[in-house]
């Protein structure tokens, strides 16, 4: 959860000093923090299916996305890959979006890229990753110059 | 649990401060440098505007703050930079006037082009820099320290010296013309309010698309509420930042639409073990979510914010509820490194010993609990 002791000891030091200057004031405290490495990290899937034009793909429902997710891990990792905590946020049509810890990404980003589904040629693809769930929502507004 | 390290460590961060909004903003003056407006201005480029509030505030305060905030809108043109440059436009747009142009482009990968306030950034490939001829300063690409890929040229075109025919000017009309002279796609934002000629102004000769920005309203029912009260949180860094943490990622799922935070909610804990924080599961509320896209300017946030800010302040006096709202603002990627994500900025009633949304004795008792319902807490965020 927290990245640096030392850092966050000075900090908290630095704030105490704050907090009982403005205690004097009887004023309300005011905290300013920088957060560092959060112990999630947010991914964007899109299942892609390359039998079916894109038009008439089907939607992923929460359990097929969990087995392929299960699969493509266990293929990658064997038994340490599929007690990687996943999270599902929300799934939409062919979109997923999960939520895994931290030092898993890595293993989790490389097990999707990497695997293929036997039935029907279905894959994985990353189409958005970050450490701040908003801004993993909202995209990168791309989407605004194309026509 | 696996030994797959990151290939260096993020550069992620979020900055999170609390402090207390104005009591009375001048019209006139709104504030710029201080906390949350400046975080606001300091993004220049943004493509999504989210605010979140209760049904009930939204149905009570909605229609006048739609009264007072501008209708918005911008364009999508295809045009060289040199465009730019050309008499009228020039004299227009960038001399007298004022409009925010972004080009189309992967960070990194593209060039990039910017214009605010009368400023041209370009972002520029080692190559391109080296054939424009134009003065610049290397900036970071992410990649090893000391190899120099990108570089970004600065250029004020409100500078006395920006005017056809000095030598410096025609260096810059050179570089544009023989260097820099490929058709990209620009978002485009007027600041002056459009009128009837429309037709007339000189953006009208490269066809452009124009695009009004209206909100797209969705209502999320059945939300279990967090405790969104920070004051309790603010005993120490560590539990402030666990509120923080928490907090956003259910203003975000909210956002998303998420089914996750809904009371009806029954996943498996298999598929998914988000619960809501301290959520209590027998009070159920209906929150609005309205969302604008397209290059919104800084300036209409902050006049969207203001407008809000006031509205809620009146709302609370007058039926003394707990209410609160959100707004998030997020980011075109401009940068390779250091890119500011996005911010969002939660008020919300400051109501000592409070229960969610019930005007208990002792609120009315205590009118004053309301008097500190200036509070907010913003969020600002980083990627790599």
């Amino acid at each position: 959860m927290v990245s640096n002791p030392t850092e966050t000891e000075s900090a908290e030091a630095e704030a105490l000093v704050h907090a009982q200057s403005t205690k004097l004031a009887s004023q309300p405290t005011y905290r300013s923090i920088t957060i560092r490495n959060p112990p999630h990290i947010y991914l964007r899937l899109s299942l892609l299916a390359s039998t079916l034009p894109s038009s008439n793909q089907p939607p992923v429902d929460t359990l097929t996305a969990r087995t392929y997710l299960t699969s493509a891990l266990s293929q990658f990792l064997g038994l340490t890959g599929t007690a990687i905590p996943i999270d599902f946020l929300k799934v939409e049509a062919r979109d997923v979006w999960i939520r895994v810890p931290r030092e898993d990404s890595a293993a989790v980003v490389g097990a999707l890229s990497q695997w293929i589904g036997k039935d029907g040629g279905v894959s994985w693809r990353v189409k958005g990753k970050g450490e701040w769930l908003g801004a993993v929502a909202a995209g990168d507004g791309s989407q605004l110059f194309e026509p | 649990m696996c030994s797959f390290p990151e290939s260096k460590p993020s550069a992620a961060k979020a900055y999170v401060s609390n402090g207390s909004l104005p009591r009375y903003i001048d019209p006139q003056q709104p504030p710029s440098k201080k906390k949350p407006y400046s975080a606001i201005l300091n993004q220049p480029f943004t493509h999504t505007v989210q605010l979140l509030l209760p049904e009930e505030l939204h149905q009570l305060v909605w229609k006048d703050v739609e009264a007072e905030i501008s209708s918005l809108q911008y364009s999508r043109v295809i045009m060289p930079l040199s465009a730019l440059l050309e008499r009228e436009f020039f004299n227009l747009y960038i001399k007298t006037g004022n409009i925010l142009m972004l080009s189309e482009g992967r960070p990194g990968i593209d060039d990039i082009y910017s214009l605010k306030g009368g400023e041209l950034r370009l972002n520029l490939a080692k190559e391109n820099y080296e054939r424009s001829g134009l003065v610049g300063k290397p900036i970071h690409d992410g990649g090893r320290k000391h190899m120099k890929t990108r570089y970004e040229v600065e250029i004020n075109l409100r500078l006395p010296s920006m005017l056809h025919g000095k030598k410096g000017f025609e260096r810059i009309v050179w570089a544009f013309k023989n260097v820099l002279n490929h058709s990209v796609t620009w978002l485009f934002h007027d600041f002056e309010k459009p009128s009837n000629s429309t037709m007339e102004r000189p953006i009208a000769k490269h066809h452009p698309t124009t695009h009004i920005c209206l909100p797209q309203l969705r209502t999320i029912q059945g939300v279990i509420e967090p405790k969104l009260d920070h004051s309790q949180a603010l005993s120490s860094n560590n539990s402030f930042e666990q509120w923080s943490l928490e907090t956003y990622e259910w203003l975000s799922l909210l956002g998303l639409e998420s089914p996750r935070v809904l009371r009806e909610d029954s996943i498996d804990p298999f598929l998914s073990r988000y619960q809501v924080p301290d959520g209590d599961s027998l009070n159920s509320h209906n929150i609005v979510a309205l969302t604008w896209t397209g290059l919104l300017p800084g300036e209409w946030i902050r006049a969207l914010l203001i407008e809000i800010c006031a509205k809620h302040m009146t709302y609370q006096t007058e039926t003394h509820q707990n209410s609160f709202f959100a707004l998030s603002g997020y980011a075109f990627k401009v940068e390779v490194a250091n890119q500011q994500d996005g911010y969002t900025i939660l008020c919300h009633t400051n109501g000592t010993g409070s229960n969610e949304g019930g005007a208990n004795s002792a609120e009315i008792e205590e009118p004053n609990a309301f008097v500190r319902s200036r509070d907010y807490v913003l969020w600002q965020f980083t990627c790599q």
